[in-house]
C-alpha cells in the first residue's frame, strides 16, 4: 500500500513541473503557442485574430487578466501575450521579454479606447457630459504639448517606473475625434468573426448612425459651463496607459473648473465595464470600441460613442 | 410513486413557464426565456460543444476529488482511530472554515493556470467534508462494538479494519457524496479565473459573459446543474446499495 | 473454573471495587444481583480482561490477565454487528481465530439450529426483533466454543414477555452445553429462576455481601411458594443497599 502512494506522489510531482515549450524567436514560431488575451471581444483578442488571419497561423489563446500576465508568461504557462500599454513596456523594461509585434505593425492608426455614455444619462444630463467631453479634450491636449507631465501622471495612474511609462507612452496616439471608419471595420470585423449577428446589426450605416454621435465632441470644443454641483460616475480600465487623459483631467482639475464631481470606477477589462454599463453603474466609461460594440448589440446595452481616446498602444510579447 | 414523479414534472413545467413570464416580461437581453436558452442549449449539445466543455470539466473533477479521497479518507480514518491525533485536529479546524475559492489566489501562484491549480481547488473542497466524515465515523463507533470484537479475540488492527471501519461506511459514504458536490461547485468557480486551454463548462460561461451572450451564459449553467445533479443521485444510489445494513438505524 | 482473589478498582479518588473474592464452580449458573451502579458491570468486565484491576482473577487454576480465549461475553447493548448478517456475526469470532470455511459453515449451521434461527441467517440486525438480536449475541459469543459465557444484564432492554421467552431459551442452552455461567442482573425475579447461586452485591463501591444457594429444582414456577419466598429473602437484602 505503501508503495501504491510513493508512486502517486512521484506522478503527481512529476506532473507539476511546468513543460517549457520552444521559445518565440519570430513572427512563424507563434503556430500553436498559447497567447493570452484580457479576454473575449476586447481590443487586443480582435487585434490577435486580425493578425493571426494575416499571416495563416493559429494559437491557442487564453483569457488571463493583464495584471497577471507577466507573471504568467515567466512561469511558463503562456508563451506569450497581447494587452495594452503600458504591460508589453513593463514587460521589456523590467523582464526583458520580447515584444513581438505592436498593434501598430498589425492594424495601422487602428482606434482602441473610445468615450461612451449611456443614452438614457445623456438625454437627462446634456451639459455634464458635454463638461467631460471639453475636459477630455482639454486632457488629450494636455498630454500631447506635455509628455514629462504626461509622464509623471503615469506613473501615478499606473503605479508603473517612468522608465516603463516613457516607453509604454511611445506607442500610444492620443486622440480626441470618434472614428467612424474605424469602428465601421471592427463592426464588419465582429461579425465575421462571429461575435455578433447581423439580425442584431441590421444596416451597418444606420447602427453606426444611432451608435455613434460625432456632433457632441464639435460641441463641447467650444462648451463653457462652471458651477454644474454634479456628480458622475465614470468607469476605466486598471492601468491602461491608453486612458491616461481621464487622469490628466482630474490631476489638472478640468473636471472641477466645471463644477463636476468625479466618481472614479475601475475595471479588469472592457466587458466588464460593459455589464456596468447594463446595470446602470457607471454613466460614462473609457473602454476598448471592441468590447463596446459586442455588448452593446449582444445584450442590447444603451451606449453611444461620443469620442475617441487612443489610437493603436497595444502589442504581442513573448519570453 | 407515480404520483410523486408526476408531482415533481408539475413543478418542473411551472418553473419554465413562471421564467417564461418573467422574461416575456422584462423583456430584456440580460434575461433571456427558456424557449431560447433551450434553443441555445441543443445548438450546443448538437454541435459537440457542450459535451467537449462538460467532459473536460468533469476530468478535472474527477482527478482533484480522487486526489482528495486518496489523501482524506485514510487520514481521517487515522485521526479518528489514534488518540492522539486530536492535536492534529486543531489544524484541520482552523483550515476548515476558509472557503476552497479564497484558495484561487495562492493555487494560481503555486500552481499557474493550468491543470494543477484547478485540480487544487477542487482537492480543497472536497478534502475537508471526506476527512470529518472518516474522521467522525470513526469516532462515533460505539465503544460496545469495539469491546466485542475484543472480546471474540481481534487485534487492534483487526478491530480497525473489520469493525470500524465497515460500521463508519455510511459516514465515508456521505462525505464522499457531500465532497463530490462541492468539488464540482468549486470547479465551475476556479474555472472563471484563468484558464490555460479554452475549454470547461465555468470557461463556457466566462467567454459568454465577455461576448455578452447571456443564453450561453444560462445554458452553462443548466449544463452544471444537470450534472451536478446526476452526479449526486448516482453516488445516493451507491450508498443505498453498499449500506443496505443501515436500515432505519438513528 | 474461576477464582476471584482481592479484586479491587478505583479510577482516580472513585472507588469502584473493594475487594471482592469468590469461586464459580464449573457448570454453575451463578448470578451477580446488585443495586445500579454498584459497580457489577465492572467487575464482570474485569473478568473478561477489558478492564484492568487490582487483585487475581483465576481461570482453570492460572491467572488470567487480558482477553481469554475460555470466555465469552453479552452485552447490554444491542451489539451486534450492525453491517454484518447473522451469520457474518457468528462467524466473526471464528475467522478471527483463523477457522477453515468449511468448518465455520458448520458451526454456524449447528448454531442456528441451536438457536432454532432458520431463516434468518441472511438476515441484517435491523431486521430483527429485540429478542432475536439477543439471541444472535449469544450464539456469537459461544461460537467459538468458550467454558465460561460472562453476561452483562442482557435482557434488560426487552419486554416482559420476550425476556421470560430469552431466559428460558438461555437455560435449555445452558443444560445442552453444560457451560459456566455468570449473569449479571438486577432483577431479583430473574436471579432467582435462572441461578443455582445468587450473590447480591453492595452498593459502590462493591463488595460481596450475601449468598443464596438456589435450591429449587429446574422447570422452576415463578408462582410457587418456596420461589416467592426466596425472592423475598434477596429483595430484603438488595433493598437495604438501595436506602441511604
Amino acid at each position: 500500500m505503501k508503495r501504491v502512494y510513493a508512486l502517486f506522489f512521484f506522478v503527481l510531482i512529476m506532473g507539476c513541473i511546468s513543460q517549457q515549450q520552444g521559445k518565440v524567436q519570430s513572427i512563424e514560431d507563434l503556430e500553436g503557442k498559447t497567447i493570452a488575451i484580457p479576454g473575449k471581444a476586447t481590443v487586443q483578442d480582435f487585434l490577435l485574430q486580425r493578425f493571426l488571419k494575416d499571416h495563416g497561423l493559429n494559437v491557442n489563446a487564453v483569457i488571463v487578466k493583464p495584471p497577471e500576465m507577466i507573471a504568467v508568461l515567466e512561469k511558463g504557462e503562456i508563451d506569450g501575450f497581447i494587452a495594452w500599454e503600458p504591460y508589453p513596456a513593463r514587460a521589456y523594461v523590467e523582464g526583458g521579454h520580447t515584444l513581438l509585434v505592436t498593434s501598430h505593425e498589425i492594424w495601422v492608426h487602428h482606434p482602441c479606447c473610445v468615450v461612451a455614455v449611456r443614452e438614457a444619462y445623456l438625454e437627462e444630463n446634456k451639459d455634464v457630459v458635454l463638461a467631460v467631453l471639453a475636459a477630455h479634450m482639454k486632457a488629450t491636449a494636455f498630454i500631447i504639448n506635455n509628455p514629462e507631465d504626461a509622464v509623471q501622471i503615469g506613473t501615478e495612474f499606473t503605479g508603473m517606473s517612468e522608465e516603463v511609462v516613457r516607453k509604454a507612452m511611445e506607442t500610444i496616439e492620443f486622440v480626441y475625434e470618434p472614428n467612424y471608419e474605424g469602428i465601421k471595420e471592427y463592426l464588419e470585423a465582429l461579425l465575421e468573426m462571429g461575435y455578433v449577428s447581423p439580425d442584431d446589426v441590421g444596416s451597418t450605416d444606420q447602427f453606426l448612425g444611432g451608435f455613434i454621435n460625432q456632433d457632441l465632441i464639435q460641441e463641447a470644443a467650444t462648451y463653457s459651463c462652471s458651477g454644474l454641483n454634479k456628480t458622475v460616475r465614470i468607469g476605466y480600465l486598471r492601468a491602461d496607459l491608453h486612458q491616461l487623459a481621464l487622469f490628466v483631467a482630474i490631476n489638472q482639475g478640468y473636471f472641477e473648473e466645471f463644477g463636476l464631481d468625479v466618481e472614479l470606477y475601475v475595471f479588469s477589462a472592457g466587458p466588464e465595464e460593459m455589464d456596468a454599463f447594463g446595470a446602470q453603474d457607471i454613466d460614462m466609461g473609457y473602454l476598448g470600441i471592441a468590447p463596446a460594440t459586442t455588448k452593446r448589440l449582444n445584450l442590447n446595452i444603451p451606449i453611444v460613442i461620443l469620442a475617441g481616446v487612443n489610437n493603436e498602444g497595444s502589442a504581442i510579447v513573448v519570453r | 410513486m407515480n404520483q410523486m414523479r408526476t408531482q415533481k414534472v408539475f413543478i418542473i413545467l411551472f418553473f419554465v413557464a413562471l421564467w417564461e413570464i418573467v422574461a416575456y416580461a422584462v423583456n430584456s437581453r440580460f434575461v433571456p426565456g427558456p424557449f431560447q436558452v433551450g434553443r441555445t442549449f441543443v445548438q450546443l449539445t448538437v454541435s459537440g460543444d457542450l459535451a467537449e466543455h462538460a467532459v473536460v470539466s468533469l476530468a478535472r473533477v474527477v482527478a482533484g476529488f480522487l486526489l482528495a479521497v486518496f489523501i482524506a479518507l485514510p487520514l481521517g480514518i487515522f485521526m479518528g482511530w489514534s488518540p492522539r491525533m486530536e492535536n492534529f485536529s486543531v489544524i484541520v479546524e482552523m483550515l476548515r472554515p476558509i472557503p476552497p475559492l479564497a484558495w484561487i489566489p495562492l493555487a494560481m501562484l503555486w500552481f499557474g493556470i493550468g491543470f494543477q491549480s484547478k485540480v487544487f481547488i477542487i482537492f480543497i473542497g472536497a478534502f475537508f467534508p471526506i476527512l470529518s466524515n472518516s474522521f467522525l465515523g470513526v469516532r462515533e463507533t460505539p465503544p460496545y462494538l469495539i469491546e466485542a470484537g475484543r472480546v471474540l479475540g481481534a487485534t487492534d488492527n483487526e478491530i480497525l479494519r473489520r469493525i470500524v471501519i465497515p460500521n463508519s461506511f455510511p459516514s465515508i459514504l456521505e462525505g464522499l457524496r457531500i465532497g463530490l458536490g462541492i468539488a464540482w461547485m468549486c470547479l465551475v468557480a476556479a474555472e472563471l479565473t484563468g484558464l490555460k486551454s479554452p475549454v470547461g463548462l465555468g470557461y463556457l460561461i466566462m467567454e459568454a459573459r465577455d461576448l455578452g451572450k447571456a443564453d450561453v451564459v444560462m445554458a452553462g449553467m443548466i449544463a452544471i446543474g444537470v450534472i451536478g445533479y446526476i452526479m449526486n443521485a448516482v453516488l445516493r444510489w451507491t450508498e443505498n446499495k453498499l449500506v443496505r445494513w443501515k436500515g432505519d438505524q438513528t | 473454573m474461576i477464582r476471584l482473589e482481592n479484586v479491587s478498582k478505583s479510577i482516580g479518588d472513585l472507588e469502584i471495587l473493594n475487594n471482592i473474592s469468590f469461586p464459580v464452580k464449573k457448570g454453575e449458573f451463578l448470578c451477580l444481583v446488585g443495586p445500579s451502579g454498584c459497580g457489577k458491570t465492572t467487575l464482570l468486565k474485569s473478568i473478561a480482561g477489558l478492564r484492568n484491576y487490582a487483585g487475581s482473577i483465576f481461570i482453570e487454576g492460572t491467572q488470567s490477565e487480558g482477553i481469554n480465549r475460555k470466555i465469552g461475553y453479552v452485552f447490554q447493548e444491542f451489539s451486534l454487528f450492525p453491517f454484518r448478517t447473522v451469520k457474518g456475526n457468528m462467524d466473526f469470532g471464528l475467522e478471527i481465530q483463523k477457522i477453515p470455511r468449511k468448518e465455520r459453515h458448520n458451526i454456524v449451521k449447528s448454531l442456528i439450529e441451536l438457536f432454532r434461527l432458520e431463516g434468518f441467517e441472511n438476515a441484517y440486525p435491523h431486521e430483527l426483533s429485540g429478542g432475536m438480536q439477543k439471541k444472535v449475541a449469544i450464539a456469537r459469543a459461544i461460537a467459538t466454543n468458550p467454558e465460561i459465557l460472562l453476561m452483562d444484564e442482557p435482557f434488560v432492554s426487552l419486554d416482559a414477555q420476550t425476556r421470560n421467552m430469552l431466559q428460558k431459551e438461555l437455560l435449555r442452552i445452558w443444560q445442552k452445553t453444560q457451560k459456566t455461567i455468570v449473569f449479571v442482573t438486577h432483577n431479583v425475579d430473574e436471579a432467582v429462576f435462572l441461578a443455582d447461586r445468587v450473590m447480591v452485591l453492595t452498593k459502590r463501591p462493591a463488595s460481596v455481601k450475601t449468598e443464596f444457594p438456589i435450591k429449587l429444582d429446574r422447570e422452576r414456577d415463578r408462582t410457587s411458594y418456596k420461589f416467592v419466598e426466596v425472592r423475598k429473602e434477596i429483595l430484603r437484602e438488595l433493598e437495604v443497599e438501595y436506602v441511604d
